[in-house]
């Protein structure tokens, strides 16, 4: 018990500290693994988006080498076998016996080998590479699948065993690798500090972690399945799928209940022997992904459902236990119900009794304005709407805007409040804070807070892309300049981004850097000096423009003296000898 | 065999301070002297056109490089061209996914650490080998970064030893690398001061 806690003190500490940087557990996917690290943008393109790499009837049929020593074979056998005994996930390992076969190659054979001519054969001596895992695939997008899997290791220059005696631990190693085959990618957001691919929580103990020797000294718990590894698996293999829908005993959807997910063990081979890890279900609705999509620290005490869903809480579920309970509260009230879950889908309906009063505040909405506006005005005026409708609804007694009332903020039963209020700003970042309450007796409440900037200070350039004054810039470049606030793209043309040579070209704006490029439509004239201008035409997106135009010059380099400096991008400085 | 056995002698007992990555593909962290030591050649270089193929049950992807700065090369000649032979990749629908093996396409930048062997240049520890070159669009710098730079300590050939890997995880600017690795060459090689 002392150590669930720890762990789950951990977990909210990290993200506490660096909600953006825990993932959970990461699947192989059809985007593609990179070299890259993960922390640049492509390797996250790469590996958390894109369809799954499954295998079309969620089972490898495999065989071992038979130039793999027996008891070799034994522990290859129970490496692979960790995953078969997750209870609620439907992939299978199918052990079919020994082969002739002992190359990684397309031959119809899930080929497992230890192999004594691995660096030979592979020509790869002296790498110091320990085992090579080749998926073959086909197809894209949705119809994207793994068709076979080998798995070869370097049985020549290293030795295999239990871990023990200078051997490496080949059930460890196994478990991991046809984790890989069965398409899950690294656990753990450290790979990327060690060249390594995969995403997903730090959690050392994990099989799919990165880092074969993290969380034991002795290496041997990764010959063990944990939480993330289990929860990994059964994201893309489940046996059981459930939804959950609040209602009143007239079967009507009831909003605004706070839904948790209870239980975070993954039985395997009937016990819960995976309790206290941090992930334990996986919800597939678009807005609360979890998963390799989602922090992995929203797994604790999440609320998993869709709450502003009219007509029910309808996310999906890939449960990681048979047993499930399901929280459903409201105000000071609670209900907790046991679900066992059957094979396939299945629906838990949850009913509140009837005596729930009016415990929900009012549908509150902002329409004029979102978080995040700059203005240039000293006032605005803000505009939305409020209604009690659905939500046992008593009506709207009063929007307040910053504590004030809102004109037309108050509505009968059955009616919608159109509500509006002037708002006085200070120059920089305003905080407004909109409230609705309702007529119950407990006065229900719903707020909104909106963060407003009210800009009068004019764009600045933080720096130009080539330099004022500087000479012998390639031809092929493109010229870029960097502002310190974000801009109006609309006002970034060729009209306001302009130059003293007729040049044409592309004017793109990058909100993320901050910078305007003009890509030119052909190279610039070589020996040639250039003068771009940008005029006041160009605007922040609070609309404050250029103070005064911002005019720099540069020069280019003489004509390239071969064909190497093409648009292939040469990226060394030609020597002139 | 007496060489192969001196390297497992070495190995075995590596594995017990630092112990691989695991991967799809699973190799030992090599330092850069030991890249530079054992490459046959290490060249910058832009990514021309990549060619899949099936060759006896595999797909290899053979990669064009048009070669731009050769830090280490076995003979005077410097050819403008080079064709490196890598593990995996896509013929029509068919793909042979090796994880962790480098995808590279066309106008990517690279330094590549690579072994020749008959016909073929090869990326020396599948992925390890590769570095890539970044370029800042808004000043042009060009900065280096790959594997080897992120790996957490790495292995000394010299030595045996495993010591911290002193390249910055981030990668470095690519004239400190270029100066790094020349530094690691013997001052017979030609290369050394080009």
């Amino acid at each position: 018990m002392k150590l669930l806690s720890l762990k789950i003190f951990t977990a909210l500490l990290a993200l506490s500290l660096c909600p953006a940087s825990l993932h959970a557990w990461c699947w192989i996917r059809d985007t593609g693994s990179t070299s890259l690290g993960c922390a640049s943008s492509q390797y996250k393109q790469s590996c958390c988006n894109g369809n799954l790499r499954l295998w079309t009837d969620g089972t490898i049929e495999y065989r071992i080498s038979d130039v793999t020593p027996d008891p070799l074979i034994v522990s290859l056998k129970a490496g692979i076998d960790l995953w078969n005994s997750l209870e609620m996930s439907s992939f299978l390992f199918d052990y079919q016996g020994t082969s002739a076969f002992t190359s990684v190659s397309k031959d119809e054979t899930n080929l497992i080998n230890i192999d004594p001519d691995f660096a030979t054969r592979n020509n790869m001596i002296g790498e110091g590479i320990l085992a090579i895992s080749t998926t073959w695939t086909q197809g894209s997008g949705t119809s994207y699948r793994a068709v076979e899997s080998d798995i070869a290791f370097n049985g020549e220059e290293f030795n295999w065993g239990d871990g023990t005696g200078g051997t490496i631990n080949t059930t460890a190693v196994v478990a991991h690798e046809s984790g890989h085959s069965a398409g899950l990618s690294h656990a753990g957001v450290e790979c990327q500090n060690a060249g390594s691919e995969g995403c997903g929580a730090n959690f050392e103990e994990a099989t799919m972690y990165w880092l074969y020797s993290a969380g034991n000294p002795g290496q041997n718990n990764k010959a063990s399945l944990e939480l993330d590894d289990a929860a990994a698996l059964i994201h893309g293999y489940p046996v059981s799928t459930f939804t959950v829908k609040v209602v009143n005993n007239a079967d009507i959807p009831v909003p605004g209940i706070t839904v948790e997910l209870l239980d975070a063990a993954a039985p395997r081979d009937g016990q819960d022997s995976l309790e206290g890890g941090r992930v334990y279900g996986d919800v597939t609705h678009s807005d609360v992904l979890m998963g390799d999509k989602a922090p992995s620290g929203s797994y604790i005490n999440q609320t998993p459902f869709d709450l502003t869903n009219a007509s029910g809480l309808t996310n999906a579920i890939h449960p990681t236990r048979r047993t499930v309970r399901i929280r459903a509260s409201i105000g000071g009230f609670s209900q907790t119900v046991a679900h066992t879950l059957i094979n396939g889908p299945s629906t838990l309906t949850v009913t509140m009794p009837d005596g729930l009063d009016d415990l929900v505040g009012p549908l509150l909405s902002i329409t004029s304005h979102t978080s995040g506006d700059l203005v240039k005005t000293d006032t605005l005026t803000l505009t939305g709407t409020a209604s009690d409708l659905g939500r046992g609804d008593s009506g709207v007694q009063q929007v307040t805007v910053n504590g004030l009332p809102a004109e037309g903020g108050s509505a009968t039963t059955g009616e919608t409040a159109t509500w509006s209020a002037e708002v006085p700003l200070v120059t920089g970042s305003n905080t407004i804070t909109v409230s609705a309450t309702d007529n119950a007796t407990t006065q229900n409440e719903t707020s909104q807070s909106l963060s407003i900037t009210y800009d009068i200070v004019p764009p600045a350039v933080v720096r130009t892309y080539p330099s004022n004054g500087i000479s012998e810039i390639p031809v092929n470049s493109s010229i870029s300049v960097q502002f310190n606030e974000t801009m109006n793209p609309d006002t970034l043309s060729a009209a306001t981004f302009t130059n003293n040579r007729g040049l044409s070209g592309q004017v793109t704006y990058d909100a993320a850097s901050r910078t305007a490029t003009v890509t030119p439509e052909s190279p610039l004239a070589p020996l040639t000096a250039y003068t771009f201008t940008l005029t006041p035409g160009i605007q922040d997106t609070a609309g404050n423009a250029l103070a005064a135009p911002v005019v720099w010059t540069f020069t280019t380099q003489a004509a390239p003296a071969s064909s190497s400096s093409s648009s292939g991008g040469c990226f060394i400085q030609v020597s002139q000898e | 065999m007496a060489p192969l056995r001196h390297v497992i002698f070495f190995l075995i007992p590596l594995l017990f301070f630092f112990p691989p990555s695991l991967s799809a593909t699973t190799v030992l962290p090599v330092s850069l002297t030991q890249l530079t030591e054992k490459a046959d050649t290490i060249v910058a270089g832009v990514v021309q056109e990549s060619q899949a193929y099936w060759d006896e049950g595999r797909i290899y992807t053979d990669i064009t490089i048009e070669t731009m700065e050769f830090l280490k090369h076995p003979t005077p000649d410097r050819p403008t061209v080079i064709v490196v032979r890598t593990l995996g990749g896509q013929v029509d629908d068919m793909r042979m996914e090796v994880h962790g093996v480098p995808r590279l396409k066309v106008d990517d930048e690279v330094i590549l650490f690579l072994k020749k062997d008959d016909q073929a240049y090869t990326i020396f520890g599948l992925y390890y080998g590769l570095c890539r070159i970044e370029t800042d669009p808004l000043d042009a710098t060009q900065r280096v970064s790959g594997p080897l730079f992120r790996a957490r300590t790495t292995q000394s050939l010299n030595t045996k030893a495993l010591r911290l890997n002193p390249l910055p995880p981030q990668g470095e600017g690519l004239d400190a690398f270029f100066q790094r690795v020349r530094d690691l060459l013997p001052p017979s090689d030609e290369t050394r001061n080009p």
